[in-house]
């Protein structure tokens, strides 16, 4: 009897988990086109200097080559930010405009691979640096392409610096080439804090974790130890060193505070990117630009460059 | 002013009663099985002489009937059962106590003709009774028999996702429905993400629902009642039965206490498919993870005197799953669960009146335990409620049905509270858990107006008082202050015209208040989902339903045929704002927005209840909107729960004494979903820009279940009995698109980049067997002709 009950047992499970995948085409006749917006204004050392990209919104083709993206770039647009009653234009730049040294720096800045870059690449920026960049100052954005106007709005927050972060051995399993990063900050009694950070390791461009912010709530003006995982992109997928950082490597670390409306771009945008399966339902990326999508974010950073030691 | 409404109805029930009583005296009982002493709901009583006027047994089997001094022959009768006649002479009160005769016990079931033509002449609409003993012989997802599958069979009831036992009542969601065991109510109705409902089926009696008409005894909800009885127990003679599934086994044990005194019920059900895996789990990285799900149901009842009886049952059930990686020491353990028990006291007042009065509690709570070393973090959530209502039948006539009652609850809802540490500080959430009081006060006629008109009429009152703590908009309250009071009144009417001996016109109208709502931001509800109270800032959804539909049956009432229209307004409809991301940190009262929403429809049903061929046909035309100006500027959108057409053909067949074929075909619109409207790239990765939402549709959904039932029952008398349950879920495997996700390469500025949608499908052809036994201390030949 158990035999038979096993085989039926195992066929059955089998027939469950034998889900089916097919492919489907979105209705191309939803698409509209939209202008997105990816600006941030930076306050740190070392920053690259307030720039835009400015793109168009694309139907979902199956393959996005290098002609789709190149003619997604918005060229000719007429950008100014205005800050305590002055505006200030920022300039259209292309990356091959750029001496190379200074290429490689701005595209690593983006954490772009210089190497598998197949487009020329334009942006906005404000070259010279005179925007004032100034803590609890208000920037307002225009954007005037054609008939069309966009606007947005950001202020750039209090820092918060990281106080102290240390190596620690990997939980559970012992592990010698890995390592856990641990972090102290002091955080802001008298505001609501917003965080983000991107880490790099060795030979690295900075990058964002898949889940790269958070807020204060749950400790709001206390000092708050926690550990902070090595960023990864979610299609990277996972393994058992994810999120630590290899030992004997020199890694950076950026820490940010950001302003509320970054906070809940950011929050819903890497929501919407893992919200996926049988019981989730989508999120719409909440971004601050009036009249298209995106974001106009300003941020004040603290970079860290770490030795992280051998066991 | 309440007192003096309760006041009034007294004086009127003690003067009617001293009227009449030179005149006509009462005739009244309980109504139950023959040969388990389970009260029958429902059953009809008239007197053979005059057909258009009777009355039908009460929740707890009792039924009376006042009637003028003279010889009587009363009818008795339920689908199932054997109709019983008695002659009595009544010229003085009389107790009598009828046993009905169960198609399980007998050769050939008869079904009274009066007893099918209840659909006709009663005032009810929308409202079927599910024996379990159907839902048993139906086909079964993976073998588990599912009450609230069952139900979503029925014209006007769909599921919101395939597999999933949550119910979308005529356009209303999953909390709008009240669902009840024994009186308590069910926060979380499903096992497993919803897969399975929590209702254990070999405890459970009957099973009623009320798609939208709902008479006045029935409140806090605005879409539907689902009222679930369990069993009481088998007072004569002790009973086992059991089953072994491919997902869970059950064991059931009934029995008297003292004979035809008291009597107990225990049913205990458990999944094992993990357990059986443990061996090979144990030895990996993941020793300790396992999931499973148990519910214990559980009755007994006391015959005190002949007019008392005690009813004490209980629910509990839970799923438990746990998750270990020991590699880096990291565990999670989520148990959540119902658990309700409820108290009862039947008290015959007077032969004509009949009260009850219950205590209840029920708590709902989900829990949250994960751990890595030094850091650890718990979530909890949850509703407690403790009740205590009083009704009363009260049969002044055999023209009226009167029925009153009042109903307090205290309502404790806990959010999400989240305490955590890193070792060094502990950090605690700083929301706040609600209390309410929900009061109600009903009162209702069930009037034969004449011959051929019946009237049901009644009157509700709804209270609800949120008390302290609470953080308000602008004062805050202490503990037990209190904030907000609101006060629905609530009328309900409909009619009953006949239009011939076997067809009627029935319509009607009613208000709905609901004061607990549960916002779900996923495609299905889950037990993460939290319920929360009408508040300061949450008003009390309301509901206004107006429906009309004609009855007839055909053929001396072999098929039954009906036809509804409903048309609902629903008011206060409540949804999380566009961007919504689940944050533990926001009071989620504050993440709502308020709407307006709308459903009508059209409802067909026929049905064959008689034969060895029987089943029914039920096709639902529907429409179900909500808007709120806060989501895309007020566009109208469907529901996600919208089925335009839904077609269901169910058919059982009993091919010999011993095996039984069903099958079910199943036909509806594919669902609503919000569609990609294009890419943007941020960050160098593509983005979803969503279109409209619910503004495209998955393809149609559609599949074909069949089953076979061996049953040796039939065959010899005996002490022990066995079954086996074969069924095949989705027999020509169509591959239903259960959700859909979108694909991207990250590497956009390579140029090499591509998206594609998937849609998946998960339950794909299924086959599983259930082998059923049961063993009783009396020998019996059991029949399984009792039809749908």
């Amino acid at each position: 009897m158990k035999a038979p009950f096993n085989t039926i047992l195992s066929i059955c499970l089998v027939l469950f988990l034998m889900s089916c995948e097919e492919d489907i085409t979105p209705d191309p006749t939803l698409y509209k086109s939209q202008y997105v917006v990816e600006a941030y204004l930076e306050k740190s050392e070392n920053a690259l200097p307030p720039y835009l990209l400015l793109t168009r919104s694309i139907g979902f083709y199956a393959k996005i080559d290098s002609v789709v993206l190149k003619n997604l770039f918005v060229h000719g647009a007429k950008i100014t930010i205005e800050a305590n009653g002055n505006s200030y234009a920022l300039e259209e730049i292309c990356l091959n405009q750029l001496p190379e040294p200074l290429r490689s720096e701005v595209l690593n800045g983006l954490g772009i691979n210089s190497d598998s870059l197949a487009i020329d690449f334009c942006a906005y920026a404000d070259l010279n640096g005179s925007i004032p960049l100034n803590v609890g100052q208000s920037y307002h954005l225009q954007i005037v392409v054609g008939q069309d106007t966009l606007r947005a709005s950001c202020y750039i927050p209090l820092s918060v610096n990281i106080d102290s972060i240390w190596f620690g051995n990997l939980p559970g399993k012992q592990n010698d080439s890995f390592a856990q990063a641990f972090c102290i900050i002091q955080d802001n009694p008298q505001y609501r804090d917003f965080y983000r950070y991107f880490t790099a390791g060795k030979g690295e461009s900075l990058v964002p974790n898949f889940s790269s912010v958070t807020n204060d709530f749950f400790f709001d003006g206390q000092r708050f130890k926690f550990t902070l995982n090595k960023a990864q992109s979610p299609e990277s997928g996972f393994s058992d060193t994810t999120g630590y950082f290899r030992r004997g490597d020199t890694v950076t670390i950026k820490w940010c505070t950001i302003n509320d409306e970054q906070f809940d771009f950011w929050n819903t945008l890497e929501v919407s990117r893992t919200r996926q399966g049988p019981f989730s339902s989508y999120v719409r990326i909440k971004g601050n630009i009036d009249n298209g999508l995106g974001i106009f974010g300003a941020q004040h950073c603290q970079t860290y460059r770490i030795f992280v030691p051998f066991k | 002013m309440m007192n003096k409404t309760a006041g009034a109805i007294l004086l009127f029930i003690l003067f009617q009663g001293a009227l009449s009583s030179q005149q006509k005296f009462t005739v009244h009982g309980y109504i139950t099985e023959s040969g388990s002493g389970e009260t029958i709901i429902g059953a009809n009583i008239h007197d053979v002489n005059n057909q258009s006027s009777g009355v039908s047994s009460n929740n707890y089997g009792f039924w009376s009937m006042t009637l003028t001094e003279g010889e009587y022959e009363l009818v008795f009768t339920y689908t199932g059962y054997t109709e019983e006649h008695r002659k009595i002479v009544l010229n003085k009160n009389l107790e009598l106590n009828v046993k009905l005769k169960s198609g399980l016990e007998l050769e050939e079931v008869t079904i009274s003709s009066e007893e099918i033509k209840k659909n006709v002449r009663s005032t009810e609409m929308g409202t079927q009774v599910m024996n379990t003993d159907i839902v048993k012989r139906m086909p079964a997802l993976l073998g588990e028999v599912d009450i609230l599958k069952t139900l979503q069979l029925l014209p006007g009831v769909s599921s919101a996702t395939e597999g999933t036992s949550g119910l979308y009542i005529r356009g209303g969601g999953p909390d709008q429905n009240l669902v009840l065991l024994d009186e308590a109510i069910v926060y979380n109705t499903g096992h497993l993400l919803g897969f399975f409902s929590v209702f254990n089926a070999d405890a459970i009696k009957n099973t009623k629902l009320i798609k939208g008409s709902a008479p006045a005894e029935y409140g806090g909800r605005i879409s539907s009642v689902i009222d679930v009885q369990m069993k009481e127990g088998n007072n004569e003679y002790f009973e086992a039965e059991g089953g072994i599934g491919l997902i869970s086994s059950r064991l059931t044990l009934q029995g008297p206490i003292a004979q035809n005194k008291s009597s107990f019920i225990i049913s205990a059900r458990r999944t094992y498919a993990l357990d059986l895996a443990q061996p090979f789990i144990r030895n990996t990285n993941f020793a300790g993870t396992n999931y499973y799900f148990y519910d214990i149901n559980t009755k007994i009842n006391y015959r005190l005197t002949n007019r008392d009886r005690i009813y004490l049952s209980g629910y509990f059930g839970r799923d438990v799953f746990k998750f270990s990686n020991n590699d880096r020491a990291f565990g999670v353990k989520l148990p959540y669960g119902n658990a309700t028990g409820t108290l009862r006291w039947n008290h015959e007042i007077r032969n004509d009146l009949f009260s009850n009065v219950s205590l209840i509690v029920n708590n709902y709570d989900f829990r949250l335990d994960a751990g890595q070393e030094d850091f650890s973090v718990v979530v909890k959530s949850g509703v407690k409620d403790i009740s205590c209502k009083a009704d009363a039948d009260y049969y002044p006539s055999n023209k009226h049905h009167i029925k009153f009652g009042m109903r307090y609850t205290y309502h404790r809802l806990t959010p999400n509270l989240v305490s955590a540490t890193n070792g060094e500080v502990d950090f605690v959430s700083k929301l706040e858990t609600k209390f309410g009081h929900e009061s109600e006060l009903y009162f209702l006629d069930d009037w034969i107006l004449r011959p051929g008109i019946s009237l049901n009429t009644g009157l509700r009152f709804s209270n609800f008082i949120q008390v302290g703590p609470y953080t308000g908009r602008l004062n805050n309250y202490q503990s037990g202050e209190f904030v907000k009071s609101y006060l629905v009144p609530e009328p309900r009417i409909y009619f009953n015209v006949s239009t011939g001996p076997n067809s009627s016109v029935k319509g009607g109208m009613s208000v709905n208040s609901q004061y607990i709502h549960l916002v779900s931001n996923s495609g299905s509800t889950l037990p993460t989902d939290i319920w929360v109270p009408s508040t300061e800032r949450v008003k009390p959804q309301l509901g206004f339903q107006y429906s009309l539909g004609y009855f007839r049956n055909l053929l001396s009432n072999e098929f039954e045929i009906s036809v509804e229209t409903y048309y609902k307004d629903l008011y206060n409809q409540l949804d999380y704002r566009e961007s919504y991301v689940e944050d533990f940190s926001s009071e989620v009262e504050r993440e709502f927005v308020s709407g307006r929403g709308r459903a009508y429809g059209l409802e067909l049903f026929i049905a064959r209840k008689k034969g060895r061929l029987n089943g029914w046909v039920g096709y639902t035309l529907s429409k179900t909107e909500r808007w709120f100006s806060e989501i895309e500027k007020g566009r109208v959108f469907p529901a996600t729960y919208d089925r335009p057409h839904d077609l269901v053909l169910v058919g059982s067949y009993r091919l010999s004494p011993s095996w039984q074929c069903s099958a079910n075909f199943i036909y509806a619109t594919g669902r609503a979903y919000t569609p990609i409207q294009s890419l943007f790239i941020i960050d160098g990765r593509p983005n979803v820009e969503y279109g409209p939402r619910n503004s495209a549709r998955l393809e149609p959904y559609h599949r074909l279940d069949i089953s076979m039932v061996y049953d040796n029952s039939s065959l010899k008398r005996s002490r022990f009995h066995h079954s086996w349950a074969f069924s095949i879920y989705n027999v020509y495997n169509r591959k239903n698109p259960f959700f859909t996700y979108t694909d991207f390469s990250s590497q956009i500025y390579s140029g090499n980049a591509s998206a594609r949608a998937v849609k998946v499908s998960i339950f794909t052809i299924i086959p599983s067997v259930t082998y059923n036994f049961s063993w009783s201390s009396r020998p019996k030949i059991l029949n399984n002709e009792s039809p749908i």
